[in-house]
């Protein structure tokens, strides 16, 4: 246990690290247009993108869904929490290849759709995004509230509100910049905890040997199962929605879009594949906390199995750890906050509101959506934390991933895919996966009651069906080389201007 | 059921990995630095080439190839 004098200091520490950092890269950059506050002007470096995406992917909440996962199926549920993981980092390579062919004017993905389809399609999109993201920044704040005020005794609504505040400002300076830039020192402690504090964990409990012997005792009967990787028992409750869910989730994430319109465009599927394969390593060295629990502890739930092994550490590495999970939990909060900022500026305002906005009009709107929606995403956690558990915000999350991840390939490579093809499969499949959800936990209704990968993949179903069936039997006919051929208002990718053509 | 010198491979495979990614990503970083300004002179970056992208998939191809083996290996 942390004192809240300790905790206190460690939130000013951070703060003015993190807040110090995004003024040097606002003036290093020069962060005074919208390119450079929404997509770093498209010339980012691999270091530094590849930092950014892995880290924004490694959730605070790992460090405890990892070793939860052990403690329910054993080694075999490094695999199922970590491979889902890093499935969009695959997933989307296509689609961001060809979207960075296509639309190389856009400053998010999601102006794309008004492009392709039109306003309606562009507002189902709008919403979809806007929900995860915000609901993304809530699932953050709400681990960090719960850890940290739990750790250092300090209130959970104050720690969220500072969190909220600190990533509120410093993103108003840098904006994507300063998400970047601040991410990169929140990668380097993300691999100082795993690849010091873990460690320096096994070797408190005597070494990865006595680890296994220990565990073999403790399980009993059941170590057979537990130190199998082919323990298959829980594929259904943990693996399968967690891949149809949050596995495809970055998808349609803009966090990720924009890391995406940020690095150099030569440099696309490398930082997606280096970014996605390292957040599985990061992973699976959290899943050594979860085999010192079980080897230390015979009667602990899985999900305190974390908190009870760090406990095992000295004083002091559980202050330093404080401070990684600080770090990791501001790298994802901010990233969205920036999505956010970007969405309410470019789709919303410029798009929608007033479409002859200024760069500096379009500019402080963003930097006001920054603030405005860290109000928002702290409002929303604090009536979250009495009102759903962690896993719910979790499934409520994913099934925005099941409205988007199957329409959007059609919409980037089907010539036939039309507006209201899309907006029906987007839209319908939301109901249905929001009324299956709501059925399986009894919420105003209560059948069918469905197990969870099989509502997602219902969700998937659903949109996918729906936008390849209307849109066969009305097809449109819609020519891709007449969004490239647009010129861009904002030269944003690369310094080109105009992209590539078809 | 894995043995216990799997079980500790395993822990240092981990381990290794983790710190062979965080080196790749730190060198980038040092050799790379922030922005691509110095090495493109701010003009247009063309997309990357297909066979960039091919080795990009084939490391994905190793990548799940490897967690197929460690479930059959470590059964």
């Amino acid at each position: 246990m942390v004192t809240q004098t300790t905790g206190a200091g460690l939130l000013l520490v951070w703060a003015v690290a993190m807040i110090g950092l995004s003024y040097y890269i606002f003036r290093r950059q020069s962060v005074n247009d919208t390119a450079e506050f929404i997509t770093a002007g498209g010339r980012a470096q691999l270091g530094l993108t590849t930092a950014s995406f892995a880290v924004t992917w490694m959730w605070a909440g790992d460090i405890l869904g990892v070793p939860q996962y052990v403690g329910i199926t054993g080694v075999a549920g490094i695999w199922m929490y970590a491979a889902p993981a890093v499935l969009s980092s695959f997933v989307v390579i296509p689609f961001a290849l060809r979207m960075r062919k296509l639309f190389p004017q856009g400053l998010t993905y999601s102006e794309y759709f008004i492009e392709r389809f039109g306003d309606y399609a562009h507002l189902v999109v709008i919403l979809v995004i806007l929900y995860t993201m915000v609901l993304g920044g809530v699932i953050q704040l709400f681990v960090g509230g719960a850890v940290i005020g739990g750790l250092t005794g300090i209130d959970a609504n104050v720690v969220m509100a500072v969190l909220m505040g600190v990533i509120g400002i410093y993103i108003l300076l840098g904006g994507l910049w300063g998400s970047m830039t601040t991410d990169f020192v929140q990668f380097v402690s993300a691999l100082v905890l795993t690849l010091i504090f873990v460690p320096l964990l096994l070797v408190e409990a005597g070494g990865p040997g006595q680890v296994y012997d220990r565990m073999v005792t403790n399980l009993g009967e059941q170590s057979a199962s537990f130190l199998s990787m082919a323990n298959f028992s829980a594929i259904e409750g943990l693996f399968l929605p967690y891949a149809l869910g949050l596995g495809v989730w970055g998808v349609v994430s803009l966090a990720t879009w924009q890391r995406v319109f940020a690095v150099r465009r030569d440099k696309t599927s490398r930082f997606l594949t280096i970014g996605g394969i390292g957040v599985f390593t990061t992973i699976a060295m959290y899943s050594v906390i979860g085999f010192v629990g079980l080897a230390a502890f015979t009667d602990v739930a899985p999900g305190n199995l974390s908190i009870e092994a760090l406990g095992l550490m000295p004083d002091w590495a559980a202050i330093v750890f404080l401070l990684v999970a600080l770090m990791v939990l501001g790298s994802s909060v901010d990233s969205y906050l920036t999505a956010i900022a970007s969405l309410t500026s470019r789709d919303i305002y410029y798009r929608h509101i007033n479409e002859d906005a200024t760069d500096d009009q379009q500019l402080r709107v963003a930097r006001a959506a920054s603030i405005g929606f860290a109000v928002i995403i702290f409002v929303a956690t604090v009536f979250a934390l009495g009102s759903f558990s962690f896993v719910q915000l979790l499934l409520i999350g994913g099934i925005g991933a099941s409205a988007l991840v199957g329409p959007l390939p059609l919409s980037v490579f089907w010539t036939e895919a039309s507006q209201n093809r899309f907006v029906s499969g987007v839209v319908v499949s939301q109901l249905v996966t929001a009324y299956l959800l709501a059925a399986s936990y009894g919420v105003v209704v209560s059948t069918p009651s469905l197990k969870l990968w099989e509502i997602m993949a219902i969700g998937h179903l659903v949109s996918t069906g729906l936008t390849v069936i209307v849109s066969g039997v009305s097809p449109d006919d819609f020519r891709f080389e007449s969004i490239a051929q647009e010129r861009p208002s904002v030269a944003a990718d690369g310094g080109t201007e105009g992209g590539d053509g078809e | 059921m894995m043995g216990e010198g799997l079980f500790t491979g395993m822990i240092v495979l981990f381990w290794v990995a983790e710190a062979l990614f965080g080196l790749v990503v730190l060198y980038w970083f040092v050799t790379q630095g922030f922005d691509s300004d110095r090495d493109t002179g701010g003009g247009p970056v063309e997309l990357e080439d297909s066979s960039v992208t091919l080795t990009s998939l084939g490391m994905w191809g190793l990548f799940f190839g490897a967690i197929v083996l460690g479930i059959v290996v470590g059964a």
